[in-house]
């Protein structure tokens, strides 16, 4: 053995406790790194965890928060169906009746209130009579939905009716237990008139809690609604929905002319080309438009089949629609830039320099140009609404075109009016129907109450405070005494009747079917005042401050009220009976003429600062209660109104608003023509572009007429439904032969009162705006639902239950 | 003598102790360059997780400040555009004040201003996405009518701090991109 083998040997035999130590050595290090990297490979795995956990609390904070969103729509929903099932008769819900409405707790002394049945739940015993109740009702009655314990807690649907407070159990979203839910609070505010909802969302232990506060309020949200025929004509935009009630009672749809509604293209009568392509258009429309908006889609999967008819079906403006402003591009866009100049003066100094493209019609570039002043709904009309394509000069797709906008309601069914019409309803109803992405463009069979008839009867109450401050006025007086005596003191006019030619009525029609000689009352001011009945007469640039309220004999049932003294001409330029052999009755008394109980009158180049109300008239009567109103007819309520500040007399206008109690100013804002049952016709036939008629708030007639250059902001609410064989349609005729008019109709269509623009007496087709106003405030005593809508300002996220 | 030759024979020789000390040595070296890189990363990792952490609730943060805020800014510069892309994003909060959320360049740093007071929300913001030379900008807005804010999209790119990082972890960028987008609800509930 060698020494080293022999110290190899030693080694295995020598203590084992060296060999022990030695051993021991590596072992240690071995646990060192072992411990080493086990912990690191621990506090990566704590890291990585928490890492994860992190993200997952993040996402069910998101999902807390979006659940929580939901059960502020579900909310939003909830009060929208069930508020709109209280049908109120004040006009304004303010603070005390807001509280009253959701506690339940009005009283005769706040008007009618109707309370509907709950649509598709059914309540035996309804907790109460609120709002408050209605919405807890619905939460117990409407909804079916599992028990859901809250961290193993199990709540309730708890309702305090002295604060008016509603406490919703748990709702789930999913089938599984571990679904995500919401609870929500109802809660009246201080205001009175707002609830605030406070939506809690909880996922896996994470609770999100949002708040949004909801307005009860009424608005009746149409631009123009009625029960009679509408036809909106040529160079008529409407901005807000329309309501047509007509064509659902027995022969209303009579195949002649019985259709809800007519809308015509602005775009007609222009060029016999563009006619004829508008005309294949609207053939295509009727066939290929789905959405019920009288445009076609290019990329639409069917509606491009109808833009693949015809060649010069195109979306000439690039805004992805074929609609009829399209065709007028395609002939007048001479340098194919997609805008068409009409005005080069105002072309240039906008930025929008080119030659003139189209002259054609004067008033119909400036219509569609200034529609929508406030393009980006800043509450300022400025330089920047102009370069988003206002009052530029051209018309392009900036000038975001729509014939109506807000969508089109029909009452009538639409196979119903299809069959009675033999063809697409969509040939009558023309132009680009514009909406919100949640709105259809065509409505039908829409009943209440999203759309009520209106009738005379309903406007009992609203007349009230109208006629009181009539009353407190001096009366109207005569040449010796009153309003006119002090007018012809100031410097007015009065010319006995007969001294002026007779005038027909409808004035300036062709068509007239009576004759006044009309006293007339010029120059003169008034205030607060009562027309008498029998005045008929004509007032000439009369100044009209508060309420002008033109009395007539509500009790005109008699069917020949409305041609009992009616004359013709003899032909020798005088006149002659019309119906000699016909009289009325008035309780006990026989009438050879109903006008001197009745009241024709016409305002010429008047201005109004306040309202015009009047009686209500048991009949429509339309030859006998009639108002017309023509010539530069300004109406002003609101001393800043910008068109008021540019008046030439702003200062004397301002002045005399001013002098208006401001409550007194609010309640006369409501409505500038609150005459339920009359006939009224707003504008010219011969179409002065140079006086344009300016309305505002609720205007309510039994039929109304406007023509000429006119802008009405606010409602325009119809009370008369024609029917067959009473009232003005006693002795024949059918219901089609009343509608209401807004804007131009040819000779050839509409109801064939206009005249032709070949006519050498042709004055140009108007311009006419309908412009609803969502901020406006309705008279009392129209039943209308209220609404509980968002105030989208409000949304916080926070809040308890 | 027997004995004590026996007690040398039973202990290790020079050259054996030195080699176990070298050993011993080199081990306890490799083993304190380990903790020492370990510990490092452990920092580099903490230091990243809570860089996402923070980074994500800011975002949350900023999204809510969208969602309940009632008008903002910087407006297109010309109403016909719809799109903004901008270093800044101002918020009315909707009791009148207005907080500006403003990135920094030069810092790389995202600030918070208000009442003309100034300070840093979140430092580390580069804003250059991996591959990019030039820096994107952290806040793009969609506005409606060049008025009115429909949604806002943020968009962070976060390094977290150069200190934690080593060497042994080479050029390598770890970077975030924080994405969120939110529309404000006094627009989506605007009806």
């Amino acid at each position: 053995m060698t020494r080293a083998s022999q110290r190899a040997g030693q080694s295995f035999t020598r203590d084992p406790r060296h060999v022990a130590g030695r051993r021991g050595v590596a072992a240690v290090l071995s646990m060192m790194f072992l411990v080493l990297f086990a912990s690191l490979a621990a506090v990566m795995a704590v890291v990585a965890q928490g890492n994860v956990r992190t993200a997952h609390s993040a996402l069910r904070i998101s999902r807390a928060l979006s659940v929580s969103e939901s059960g502020l729509v579900f909310a939003a929903r909830r009060l929208a169906e069930e508020s709109r099932r209280f049908v109120v008769e004040q006009g304004v819900i303010d603070s005390e009746f807001g509280e009253k409405l959701w506690l339940g707790t009005w009283t005769n002394a706040d008007g009618d209130v109707t309370v509907e049945s709950p649509d598709g739940y059914v309540v035996l015993n309804p907790s109460g009579p609120g709002l408050l109740h209605a919405i807890h009702d619905a939460h117990q009655h409407a909804d079916d939905y599992d028990v859901v314990q809250d961290e193993g807690i199990v709540h309730a649907l708890t309702m305090d009716e002295v604060n008016g407070v509603i406490v919703t159990p748990p709702i789930r979203l999913g089938d599984e237990a571990s679904s995500p839910w919401f609870r929500l609070r109802y809660e009246l505010l201080a205001d009175g008139s707002q609830v605030r909802v406070t939506s809690q969302g909880y996922d896996s232990g994470i609770r999100r809690n949002l708040q949004i506060d909801f307005q009860i309020e009424k608005k009746i949200e149409f631009a123009v609604l009625g029960p009679n025929r509408i036809m909106i004509g040529k160079n008529v935009l409407v901005e807000g929905p329309i309501g047509s009630l007509y064509g659902t009672e027995p022969g209303e749809l009579d195949p002649d002319n019985g259709d809800p509604l007519v809308l015509r293209s602005d775009y007609f009568d222009l060029d016999p080309v563009l006619d004829s392509r508008l005309q294949a258009f609207y053939d295509a429309v009727g066939l290929h438009d789905v959405d019920g908006d009288n445009r076609l889609r290019p990329d639409h999967p069917s509606e491009s089949s109808g833009v693949a008819l015809q060649s010069y079906f195109v979306d000439n403006d690039g805004d992805e629609y074929v609609d009829d402003f399209d065709l007028f591009l395609g002939i007048y866009d001479a340098d194919t830039n997609g805008r068409v100049v009409y005005d080069e003066t105002l072309a240039l100094a906008t930025g929008n320099a080119g030659s003139l493209e189209f002259d054609l019609d004067p008033q119909l570039g400036p219509l569609v140009d200034s529609a929508l002043p406030d393009r980006n709904n800043d509450g300022e009309v400025n330089a920047v609404d102009t370069a988003l394509g206002w009052n530029d000069g051209v018309l392009d797709a900036r000038d975001r075109y729509a014939k109506a906008r807000g969508g089109i309601n029909f009452a009538v069914e639409q196979n119903d009016w299809e069959t009675a019409h033999g063809d697409s309803y969509q040939t009558l109803v023309q132009g680009p129907v514009a909406t919100d992405p949640d709105i259809a463009s065509a409505a039908f069979d829409v009943g209440e109450p999203e759309m009520i008839e209106l009738t005379t009867d309903m406007f009992s109450t609203s007349h009230t405070w109208f006629s009181d401050e009539a009353d407190n006025g001096t009366p109207f007086g005569d040449t010796g005494s009153g309003q006119v005596a002090a007018g012809i003191a100031s410097g007015g006019t009065y010319i006995a009747p007969g001294v002026e030619p007779a005038e027909s009525v409808p004035f300036g029609s062709l068509g007239a079917y009576d004759y006044y000689q009309r006293p007339v009352y010029e120059n003169m001011t008034f205030t607060n005042v009562r027309i008498p009945k029998g005045t008929n007469g004509l007032f000439r640039n009369c100044t009209f401050i508060g309420v002008a309220w033109i009395e007539t004999e509500e009790n005109c049932m008699d069917p020949n009220w409305n041609y009992t003294g009616s004359v013709e001409p003899d032909g020798a330029g005088g006149f002659v009976d019309r119906f000699p052999d016909l009289v009325s009755t008035l309780g006990s008394s026989t009438l050879q003429d109903t006008r001197i109980h009745s009241n024709n009158i016409r305002f010429e180049d008047c201005t109004f600062l306040g309202s015009l109300a009047a009686d209500r008239p048991g009949e429509y009567t339309h030859w006998r209660n009639k108002i017309q109103l023509t010539g530069n007819t300004r109406c002003f309520i609101d001393p800043y109104d910008q068109d008021l500040l540019q008046q030439p007399d702003s200062a004397d206008l301002q002045s005399a608003l001013l002098g208006i109690p401001e409550e007194d100013r609010d309640e006369l804002a409501r409505s500038s023509i609150l005459m339920p049952g009359w006939s009224v016709d707003v504008g010219n036939f011969d179409n002065d572009a140079a006086t344009r008629i300016k309305l505002s708030g609720t205007i309510v007639a039994g039929i109304i007429d406007i023509r000429g250059t006119a802008d009405v902001h606010g409602t325009v609410l119809m009370t008369f439904r024609p029917e067959a064989g009473s009232g003005p349609l006693f002795y024949g005729g059918t219901p089609d032969a009343f509608n209401t008019t807004l804007g131009y109709f040819g000779s050839s269509d509409g109801d064939n009162e206009g005249v032709d623009p070949q006519d050498p007496g042709f004055n140009g087709f108007g311009e006419i705006t309908l412009r609803y106003d969502p901020d406006g405030k309705l008279p009392d005593g129209i039943p209308w639902p209220v609404r509980m809508f968002p105030l989208s300002g409000t949304y916080v996220e926070g809040g308890t239950l | 003598m027997n004995r004590s030759r026996s007690r040398q024979r039973a202990g290790f020789s020079i050259p054996e102790l030195l080699i176990a000390l070298t050993i011993s040595v080199t081990l306890l070296l490799a083993t304190m360059f380990a903790l020492s890189v370990s510990f490092t990363a452990f920092q580099s990792t903490t230091r990243s997780v809570s860089t996402g952490v923070t980074g994500r609730i800011l975002v949350e943060r900023l999204q809510t400040l969208i969602r309940t805020g009632v008008d903002f800014g910087p407006l297109p510069g010309s109403p016909l555009d719809s799109i903004v892309s901008s270093d800044t994003i101002s918020i009315d909060m909707g009791n009148g004040q207005w907080v500006t959320l403003r990135w920094d360049e030069p810092t790389e740093a995202l600030y918070w201003e208000q009442n003309g007071d100034s300070w840093p929300l979140l430092e580390g913001v580069t804003q250059l996405p991996t591959g990019e030379t030039t820096p994107i900008a952290p806040f793009t807005m969609e506005f409606k009518d060049g008025r009115w804010l429909n949604r806002a999209v943020i968009d962070l790119v976060v390094e977290h701090d150069d200190a934690q990082d080593m060497t042994i972890e080479g050029d390598r960028n770890d970077q975030f991109r924080l994405i969120g987008s939110a529309m404000p609800r006094v627009t989506a509930w605007d009806r």
